[in-house]
């Protein structure tokens, strides 16, 4: 049986920069997903083909949200996973590990934004 | 014991546990029952039965199809065989089934004595009961649903399905979504609330997120196919014309809205599943899960991509292309998360000396497969090779290894798993590798070679096909494979009933698994825990608390209960004591009332008005028997203030776990809401006019009064509650009085402006739109008038509890505030929206 002893339960970073860490990311991309399709469905029934700068807006802003959630989370995961312990999981305290799970959601839905910003380029419209 | 190592408890004081928390005797006891395990005993079986009931329906249609122009079935009988088999599969199996290992499992696995409603699980579980009865009642009636487990319109409309097999889908799949959306309520708020000290966030099982994942992703994704299953009710019940295009609805509407549920609901099957194979995993392998933190990621980024996915199934719809690019782009993107999980099962395994089990076999099949199974997801993701295996019986294929290979196997490793901490026995270990691998050789002598015939064309749905198109080999394997998988199921009934009676005795910890349920004996006590767990690891069993965490979380819940069911409450992020709560014993109300729904159904669907009315009334009256106040018990929970470990035995306002619930069932109400409401705007931009030639745009003033005193009404209780924090009596009262009046004047407004539209709802789609929205809001405020007298009753019989009146009105207040809400934004766009658009 493995598994590291743990450090109690220390909660040193406050709550909301917890839940703004795992929160923030899929809602804006909840958001970010279903404006997008909006914009697309709307805009080829009305005949826009040209390129389009609002459904830019419509990623750029949510990505810009999620990339600085992600920072948030960074910094918090940094702040609480000392040089000594260093590793994943158990060995980090509460808001490490939450801080850690934020730095993730935030790549992955990063990337999902991505990938539809770059479907832009390469896809027409309608 | 647990890893508190407090005292051994007095036999006496065990005794006493016992009792309180044990099921009375006989009939009434077995009616009456509310305690997690037996609820969730009772959600596996009848699931199993289902899922034979779905294999067997499965194996006929598998003997139509083993040799070419077979007349072993009509295809009328065949229609309806796999109509009752993907909806068998789908609503009555996987969901319950997983439903069903959480009740029973998740309060071991986070130390409480039960769920946080347990009379709210016992009503889910009679709904989900009844609601598969009233679709399997439709054989009794020779009008099997014949459309599908997704009833695309118009097949499943009044046009293409007059008959009443739809109409028992219907009702039926309702009801057992009803069923879910209660049990991911309790179960949102038992996870969050009633973990044991110490089990922080970043401590609890895999398979708990999982459930907490699945339990929010439910509370999103049901309400769409709720909304949409009244919409189509009403389209052949009283001809509504929501999906019918000739009267300015649309049939796509219904694709959209039945896979914003039928997408997510392919995770909500899975993730519980991956659950169980990362409990699975680590137990065998003696270690912790690798990468423990981002298996807990890729759980919730599959259940919030999941929700991105459901035009996935409408490639062929005539979807702009860069709309379709979106939902490649999520479909390539949820790989991410899921190969996340299957990697960390295998670094788990990699390096360890695993005890090769039946439960771990189960677990490495689900690996095999589950990974051929999404490698096919990612091919069907993508948009040109769709178009291509669309309706083939390569779609088949596929998601019948995501769906068995990631849903089945684990289910199967999970019953071998916990068999013996539910029966005490343990599986025979011979009998189940007889199990597994018929059931897995099987599975791939069936699903391997559908790949084929897909991709030669073969489609699915149609019962026969003709010779000569090199199909007929590769069907007759497949139908082989079909009944070793049978012949495999039948080995384990068969190691069930012997083992439950004569298996080797499994002891607490058969496995040395690691997490609280191996805590308990096997089967658990009705109680769960003579006293509270501390947790320190999230393999709580293999590492022991320290000695100042036991002095600071050991012995809050102790063995003394005082003859009342008590549990504890802790904090959302780090699980710290904040109070005992008593829950409630055993009763009949929650059958009652599944009863009287169900009469409300069985009215609706044999059209037999005056049983609606009936089933509605006595829904309301046990409803309001159900929720009346205790007094005695809260009498003497104020009397006795706070326990001896100085936490007090109750949370008010806020904190309360009515509140918690009340706050789950916004949230889905409100998805409801949102689902009707999207779908007005859905039908506004597929129609040339808005509103429609021939309508005219509505009046405004009565609209716009009904409006402001719904507005009203919610701000009137708002008032209440301030007054309520003050301790002022009569303020509260004037409060729930005038909401009353407020929202009564708001039903007759609405109301008199629909009496006088001048229009019926069958003539258009704009038309039903009307009416409906409108009802949704007369329904909203009728049933927050509803709660709001309620709780002024229960403030009337506790008025002489110092504190009492916050909680009492907080909850109704909630109630309010939302329903006002919904009104106003229904009234906004029935009748304002027509003059902007």
């Amino acid at each position: 049986m493995t598994g590291e002893r743990t450090r109690g339960t220390q909660a040193s970073s406050p709550p909301w920069r917890v839940w703004a860490g795992i929160l923030v990311p899929p809602l804006a991309w909840v958001v970010q997903f279903n404006l997008a399709y909006f914009v697309v469905t709307a805009e080829c029934q009305a005949g826009v083909l040209a390129f389009n700068w609002v459904l830019l807006a419509v990623s750029l802003v949510p990505l810009v949200l999620v990339l600085l959630t992600g920072a948030l989370s960074w910094s918090t995961w940094r702040a609480n996973t000392p040089e000594d312990q260093g590793g994943l999981g158990d060995a980090m305290g509460r808001s490490g590990a939450m801080a850690l799970l934020g730095v993730a959601l935030s790549a992955v839905f990063a990337f999902a934004i991505l990938l539809t910003l770059l479907t832009q380029t390469v896809v027409p419209a309608c | 014991m647990t890893s508190t190592a407090q005292p051994t408890p007095r036999q006496e004081d065990l005794a006493a546990l016992h009792s309180v928390w044990d099921r009375p005797p006989g009939i009434f006891g077995w009616f009456a029952v509310v305690n997690h395990k037996a609820v969730g005993l009772r959600y596996m079986a009848t699931a199993f039965a289902f899922f034979l009931a779905g294999g067997v329906a499965a194996l006929f249609m598998r003997t139509q199809l083993a040799v070419a122009e077979n007349e072993f079935l009509p295809p009328d009988v065949y229609n309806e065989l796999f109509t009752m088999h993907g909806t068998t599969m789908m609503f009555l199996f996987a969901v319950p089934m997983a439903e069903g290992f959480a009740a029973y499992i998740v309060p071991l696995m986070i130390g409480a004595r039960e769920l946080a409603f347990p009379r709210l699980n016992a009503f889910g579980y009679w709904c989900f009961l009844l609601g598969g009865l009233f679709l399997y009642a439709s054989f009794l009636n020779g009008t099997v649903p014949d459309a599908g487990w997704f009833a695309y319109v118009p097949l499943s409309g009044p046009l293409f399905s007059p008959e009443a097999g739809m109409d028992f889908w219907l009702l039926g799949i309702t009801f057992v979504e009803i069923s879910a959306l209660v049990a991911a309520t309790e179960l949102i708020v038992s996870i969050l609330r009633f973990r044991a000290p110490g089990m922080s966030l970043h401590r609890m099982p895999v398979f708990v997120w999982a459930i907490l994942a699945i339990s929010f992703a439910i509370v999103f994704a049901f309400p769409p196919l709720i909304a949409a299953g009244i919409m189509l009710e009403l389209d052949r019940a009283i001809g509504t014309r929501f999906f019918d295009p000739a009267g300015g609805g649309s049939s796509l509407l219904w694709q959209h809205l039945f896979w914003i549920f039928g997408h997510p609901e392919v995770y909500i099957q899975f993730l519980p599943a991956a659950g169980i194979i990362s409990m699975v995993v680590p137990t065998f392998a003696q270690r912790s899960i690798a990468g423990y933190v981002f298996v807990v990621f890729a759980v919730l980024a599959t259940a919030v991509l999941g929700f991105g996915l459901w035009v996935h199934h409408m490639y062929a719809t005539g979807i702009p292309a860069l709309a379709l690019a979106f939902f490649t782009a999520t479909s390539l993107t949820i790989a991410v998360p899921s190969g996340i999980q299957v990697f960390a099962w295998i670094a788990t395994l990699w390096g360890s000396r695993p005890r090769i089990t039946t439960a771990l076999l189960w677990a490495i099949g689900t690996v095999v497969t589950f990974v051929a199974g999404g490698v096919t997801g990612v091919m069907v993701g993508l948009v040109p090779l769709d178009w291509q295996v669309h309706d083939t019986f390569f779609v088949v294929a596929h998601f019948h290894y995501v769906l068995i290979g990631g849903v089945v196997f684990p289910i199967f490793a999970g019953i071998y798993y916990w068999f013996p901490k539910i029966t005490g026995r343990l599986l025979s270990e011979t009998l189940g590798r007889w199990n597994f691998w018929l059931v897995f050789i099987g599975f791939h002598v069936t699903f391997l070679p559908m790949h084929a015939v897909g991709i030669m064309g073969m489609p699915r749905r149609v019962y026969t096909y003709p010779e000569g198109l090199g199909w007929e080999a590769l069907n007759l394997v497949e139908t082989a494979g079909a009944y070793m998988i049978g012949a495999g199921v039948l080995v384990f009934l068969a190691n069930a009933w012997v083992s439950v009676r004569s298996g080797r005795e499994a002891g607490p910890n058969p496995w040395g698994g690691g997490t609280l349920e191996w805590a308990v004996p096997s089967p658990p006590p009705p109680y769960n825990f003579a006293e509270n767990a501390v947790v320190a690891h999230r393999d709580p069993l293999w590492v022991e608390p320290s000695h100042d965490e036991r002095e600071e979380y050991g012995g809050i819940l102790t063995p003394d209960v005082h003859h009342r069911r008590e549990t504890l409450v802790t904090s959302v992020l780090d699980a710290r004591p904040e109070a005992i709560v008593w829950l409630p014993a055993f009763s009949l109300a929650p059958l009652f009332l599944a009863l009287a729904v169900g009469a409300f159904f069985v009215g609706a669907l044999t059209k037999v008005t005056p049983l609606m009315i009936v089933g509605l009334v006595a829904s309301v009256a046990v409803a309001a028997v159900w929720a009346w106040p205790d007094a005695k018990t809260r009498h003497a929970r104020v009397q006795e203030g706070r326990s001896e470990a100085d936490v007090p035995f109750e949370l008010l306002g806020r904190q309360s776990m009515d509140w918690w619930a009340a706050a789950v069932f916004v949230l889905i109400f409100g998805t409801l809401v949102g689902s009707f409401v999207g779908g007005y705007f859905y039908l506004v931009a597929e129609n040339d006019a808005w509103p429609p030639n021939g309508f005219d745009r509505p009046d405004l003033l009565f609209p716009a009064l009904a409006a402001a005193a719904a507005a009203l009404a919610g701000l009137a209780m708002f008032a209440a509650r301030i007054v309520a924090v003050r301790g002022g009596v009569a303020g509260v009262a004037v409060g729930v009085a005038a909401a009353t009046v407020l929202g009564a004047a708001f039903i007759v407004l609405v109301a008199l402006e629909q009496r006088e539209a001048g229009f019926h709802p069958d003539e258009h789609a704009y038309a039903s739109l009307y009416f409906v929205l409108g009802w949704v809001a007369i329904a909203h405020v009728a049933a927050a008038m509803l709660y709001g007298l309620l709780a002024a009753a229960r403030w009337v019989v506790l008025a002489d509890l110092q504190d009492w009146h916050l909680p009492v009105v907080e909850s109704a207040l909630l109630f309010w505030g939302y329903a006002s809400t919904v009104a106003v934004i229904t009234v906004a766009v029935v009748y304002g929206a027509p003059h902007v658009l």
